[in-house]
């Protein structure tokens, strides 16, 4: 047996559940789950890896459909898949009976529990618009190779 | 992981359209898909027969991999 330099597996998926703090946290106010939304942003927007909050400029405005977003279901705990730590919310996003008439092609997760709003991941897809009817996001597989967040 | 237009269905029944709800049955659907390495996505238009105005589009993106990925690596120490 011979000892091997690795990240532990488990730290990853730890790191999602908020369980280490290398540096200042912050006071939780509870051990359950944060909440978290996702907003749609405009394809002329600029979201990215810089985004370290929610940030309205950019983000979409039509018929029903309300700054900051919908609410993001995370039924589903992260885990490990082999040695990557992924999460995937456990259902669609949907935007219903939305009418958004400028082109939009990114969606922000970010973290409504927290009090800055902090941001998670942004999304792309192609430019879309939507006219009295619904916009759905669908997850992909919650594997390794496929999660929406992966730590790898 | 196999991928279908979600909105190919028998017609019937209302849709939400920008002139109020309307019987399926008087409008024209179009539908569409993009098949790519990111995403499938479905697209459902209706018009008033003889018109181009698009009353109702709905839009079902079903993504297939998240480009985001986080990777951490454990350092040497003493090197």
């Amino acid at each position: 047996m011979a000892n091997t330099q690795a990240m532990c597996s488990q730290f990853k998926v730890d790191i999602l559940n908020g369980l280490h703090a290398f540096g200042t946290s912050v006071v939780r106010g509870a051990t359950t789950k944060d909440a978290y939304k996702a907003a749609l942003y405009l394809a002329s927007a600029s979201r990215g890896a810089g985004d370290t909050v929610y940030n309205s400029t950019g983000e979409v405005s039509g018929t029903n459909y309300t700054a900051g977003g919908v609410s993001v279901t995370t039924g589903t705990a992260p885990s490990l898949s082999s040695t990557t730590a992924i999460f995937t919310p456990s259902a669609s996003i949907v935007y219903t009976t939305v009418t958004l008439s400028t082109a939009f092609d990114a969606v922000l997760i970010y973290n409504d529990t927290s009090s800055t709003k902090l941001a998670v991941s942004v999304h792309t897809f192609g430019s879309q618009t939507v006219t009295a009817g619904t916009f759905t996001i669908t997850m992909p597989t919650n594997d390794a190779s496929n999660a929406l967040i992966r730590i790898a | 992981m196999s991928f279908s237009n979600v909105f190919d269905r028998p017609r019937g029944g209302f849709v939400t359209t920008t002139r109020g709800d309307m019987p399926e049955e008087t409008l024209e659907r179009s539908l569409s898909q993009v098949d790519n390495d990111n995403e499938f996505t479905s697209v459902v238009e209706y018009r008033v027969p003889g018109e181009t105005e698009v009353i109702h589009r709905s839009v079902h993106v079903h993504l297939k991999q998240a480009g985001v990925v986080g990777t951490l690596l454990a350092g040497t120490v003493g090197g």
